[in-house]
């Protein structure tokens, strides 16, 4: 089921972070796709709710540390978004589907490498438990 | 397609996943409604002008790697190719995705994924010509202090009008304090010079009402008057030190007004370093030039209790030296009991090698540093223009070790002891270094707006002033006759705060509209 | 204005009928300035709805300017046939209203209305008007008797008012009438709460059936 992942990331830190992260030569596996936003700050619900409706399995936000953020607390606002998904997500009963906020900062390639691979595993086992 | 888009790529030669393979490309991408043609550049970086004119369009999409962007390949494509913002769009396909997957076919199907997602975003796009707008060549100093005084007179050299805004506090930072002593009148003569200039204005505190941002810049009345605009703002407050934690212990500002007004002191004295954080470099430096001077007037006895030397600014160290010479103690301490009887103290505490104890009986005066930060006044008028100040001390908002003059909020900057201990020559460098990040924002030319800066549909809007409150540079304005919230355009910097927050979704950010980012990602 | 807060989904889930068609319609005007029920949360709920635990034949999102005047849910009379059942983001007003137009559907409410009230701030709504019909600001500085005051009383405090706060809630719920004092006092006023004042004229308030208001000089 998770054969399609979304990364939504920010302009600044996570976009370097990303870019640290190939730099040590850690790569991901095809079913992620990554797209650029000026601030994660400009992720709502319906952006993460319309991405799953479409057919991505998982959304995963990836914004700077918290204090990191260029425009104050983008990321935190992001964060309160994806929560305020997840709850919703987990009421309304859906299943095989997923948000996640990450914050990185451009000299933690090897965390986020393996914290983005966690969510391919996560899904994974979830199939298997079917 | 009337308006089709060109990709442009670098064929990626140096690296190891390279070079794209331009028959698979071009094979992929005829299918495509989004992208018109392919072009693809051998070693871009490598005599870029040539390479250029291959490269015709009215939109370009271009693809590449870091350096081209370091090597500033693609402002010099955006001019020979006279296109605007809106008319390109630049991507690293290095780093994201020949980097990213390990093998050839994954990597051509998000090249192709990219470009139809870009490509669709530049379709969507309009060729934004904006004027640039000239700043009002006034600028408003916060704080009437070492700093503020120090940045009004660097810059009223640079022909502009500065206003200064008188605070309430004292005139130096714990940190600066040397400086006062070394040069009696230090502030008075500073003072002097910026009331008699006659570039510089002078308003109290008490009359400031709120900062706007506006096109030009900034507004700000005082009293009753008309608003008055400035291009740029400057925080330069001094930091302020708390009062020492024990009754009847002084605090450096205490000791320093005392030492001023040459008034006596004189029996055992006692410095109590390191008590609860270890003593900044600067703060040690004003310590011991205080212990010297009380040395030379009276003779005193006097101990200087620490945990740690932290001698790492030019001439402390020699510092040190000559007032261990002078004669005054220097203990290192480890569990250090205070004992306070209202005012008379016991001091007691252990040699951190040894252990062997040591006790300190009545002394005459405790001297305890108080940690400093900003003073109420100083915290509310950074809350004012929308500043963020982590931990209390820093007013800047990158990261916690880089103390860069620029805030977060553009036009508004940082300077002197507000962010962070300095010494004298510390405020004065950091004086001109605010008037070179000025001169970059006051250009003549004036500074053109954001590309992606928001855009209210006045139809859809209900005023509920959420993107008002929410914005981070207080950059959304009430227009009370339209009935609409209205960016300053000056000021927006295109983060989509608003328009994610927007309950009526009246808000777009320019040429990144909530329908072209989700047909973008739809097309990854 | 009129507050209101969307009901949990798994409760929106219970009311609507499996394998039919869908339709949640939003409101331009109060609840999307109280985040409930504008064009954004249409969509957000309506995407919940195509991935929930419940399956629907089809579900449709709009938004209307107002569903308490009929000429705009008149405009979606089309979407409306086209549906099998009406999920409304409107306040209860609107949601009665639109059942009123489509008597032959189900129209169902995404919102519970909560009260009439202000906003503190973002994310903070108070109530403030209970709607009572014969309005006695003018006697308590601008502090409503009926919604500060838990007993509703004109001619308070009550022995329950201890350090300011009502002993309803001691630690978050302040005495109205200690507020009114306080406030009178300020403006020099408090002569004003020298008369006793009759108890309020509750029949002025909801009180069988309906209330309503014609004006006889604008009707047509």
């Amino acid at each position: 089921m998770s054969d399609s992942i979304l990364i939504v990331h920010c302009a600044e830190g996570a976009k370097k972070a990303l870019a640290r992260m190939t730099e040590e030569g850690h790569e991901l596996p095809p079913q992620f796709k990554t797209f650029e936003l000026p601030c994660t700050g400009s992720v709502n619900e319906v952006l993460l709710m319309e991405n799953l409706q479409n057919g991505a399995n998982g959304v995963v936000v990836l914004g700077c540390r918290r204090e990191n953020c260029k425009h104050l607390d983008g990321n935190l606002k992001a964060e309160r978004k994806v929560a305020r998904v997840k709850r919703l997500l987990s009421e309304a009963g859906v299943e095989g589907k997923f948000v996640e906020m990450v914050y990185a900062a451009p000299d933690e390639g090897k965390r986020l490498h393996e914290t983005l691979l966690g969510y391919l595993r996560a899904g994974e086992a979830e199939d298997k438990s079917k | 397609m009337s308006d089709s888009i060109v990709a442009v790529l670098c064929d990626q030669q140096c690296s190891s996943k390279g070079p794209l393979q331009k028959t698979s490309l071009t094979k992929r991408l005829s299918q495509s409604s989004t992208i018109g043609k392919l072009i693809l550049l051998d070693k871009a970086c490598q005599d870029p002008e040539k390479k250029l004119k291959k490269v015709t369009g009215r939109k370009v999409l271009f693809g590449g790697c870091p350096y081209l962007e370091e090597s500033g390949f693609y402002s010099l494509a955006a001019e020979s190719l006279g296109l605007d913002p809106g008319e390109m769009l630049v991507t690293d396909v290095k780093s994201s995705i020949l980097d990213l997957y390990d093998n050839s076919e994954t990597i051509e199907e998000n090249l192709i994924g990219r470009l139809e997602s870009l490509g669709r975003l530049l379709a969507d796009s309009a060729p934004l010509k904006d004027r640039p707008v000239k700043l009002k060549r006034n600028v408003l100093i916060f704080g009437s202090g070492y700093s503020g005084l120090k940045t009004a007179l660097e810059l009223s050299g640079e022909k502009l009008s500065v206003d200064l805004v008188e605070t309430e506090e004292p005139p130096l930072a714990p940190g600066c304090l040397a400086a006062g002593l070394g040069s009696p009148g230090l502030i008075e003569e500073l003072t002097e010079r910026v009331r008699t200039s006659e570039h510089v204005a002078v308003f109290p505190q008490t009359q400031m009402g709120p900062i706007r941002s506006v096109e030009k810049g900034f507004t700000v009345s005082f009293g009753r008057g008309e608003p008055r605009e400035y291009g740029a703002v400057i925080f330069a407050p001094e930091r302020t030190e708390a009062p020492a934690e024990q009754i009847g212990a002084w605090n450096l500002t205490r000791l320093y007004e005392w030492i001023g007004e040459r008034r006596p002191i004189k029996g055992r004295i006692v410095f109590v370093l390191d008590r609860s954080s270890e003593t900044p470099p600067e703060v040690t430096q004003d310590i011991l030039t205080a212990a010297k001077v009380i040395k030379e007037r009276s003779h005193a006895e006097i101990w200087i209790l620490l945990k740690h030397i932290r001698v790492a600014l030019p001439g402390l160290q020699e510092l040190y030296d000559s007032t261990r010479e002078m004669g005054v103690i220097f203990v290192k301490y480890r569990n250090l009991r205070l004992h306070n009887e209202f005012g008379d103290f016991q001091i007691a505490g252990e040699d951190p090698q040894s252990g062997a104890p040591f006790r300190i009986d009545n002394p005459d005066r405790v001297i305890i540093p108080g940690t400093s930060g900003l003073s109420a006044s100083a915290a509310s008028a950074a809350e004012t223009l929308g500043l963020r100040l982590p931990g209390g001390r820093y007013t800047q908002p990158y990261s916690l070790w880089r103390l860069a003059n620029e805030s977060n909020h553009p036009g508004v900057l940082v300077c002197g002891s507000a962010r962070g201990n300095m010494d004298a020559e510390g405020v004065a460098a950091d004086a001109a270094s605010v008037v070179q990040t000025l001169r970059a924002r006051m250009v003549p030319e004036g500074i053109t707006p954001v590309e992606h800066i928001a855009s209210v549909d006045a139809d859809r809007c209900v005023f509920c002033l959420t993107c008002v409150r929410v914005c981070p540079y207080h950059a959304m304005e009430k227009n009370i006759e339209e009935r609409v919230a209205q960016p300053v355009t000056t000021a927006c910097q295109g983060c989509g705060i608003c328009a994610a927050e927007c309950p009526a979704e009246a808000i777009d950010m320019r040429n990144l509209s909530r329908e072209s980012v989700l047909a973008a990602m739809q097309a990854l | 204005m009129i507050v209101a807060e969307q009901k949990p989904i798994n409760m929106i889930l219970d009311m609507l009928p499996e394998n039919k068609r869908v339709l949640v319609v939003g409101c331009d005007t109060c609840v999307t300035v109280c985040l409930a029920g504008g064009e954004k949360e249409v969509k957000i709920l309506s995407a919940a709805l195509r991935m929930a635990r419940k399956q629907f034949a089809e579900v449709k999102g709009i938004s209307i300017e107002r569903q308490c005047d009929g000429e705009f849910i008149a405009e979606i009379r089309e979407q409306v046939a086209q549906s099998d059942v009406v999920l409304s983001m409107a306040c209860g007003a609107g949601v009665q209203m639109m059942s009123d137009f489509f008597p032959e559907k189900a129209v169902l409410p995404a919102l519970n209305t909560l009260f009439m009230g202000s906003n503190e701030g973002a994310g903070y709504w108070l109530e403030r008007c209970l709607g009572c019909g014969d309005c006695v600001l003018d006697l308590t500085a601008g502090i409503c008797p009926r919604t500060r005051c838990s007993k509703g009383l004109m001619n308070g405090p009550c022995g329950g008012s201890e350090n300011g706060k009502c002993e309803v809630d001691p630690e978050n719920l302040d005495c109205g009438w200690n507020l009114i004092y306080q406030r009178l006092k300020s403006l020099n006023r408090l002569d004003t709460l020298m008369p006793i004042r009759p108890p309020q004229d509750w029949s002025k308030s909801h009180d069988g059936g309906p209330r309503r208001l014609i004006r006889e000089d604008v009707k047509l």
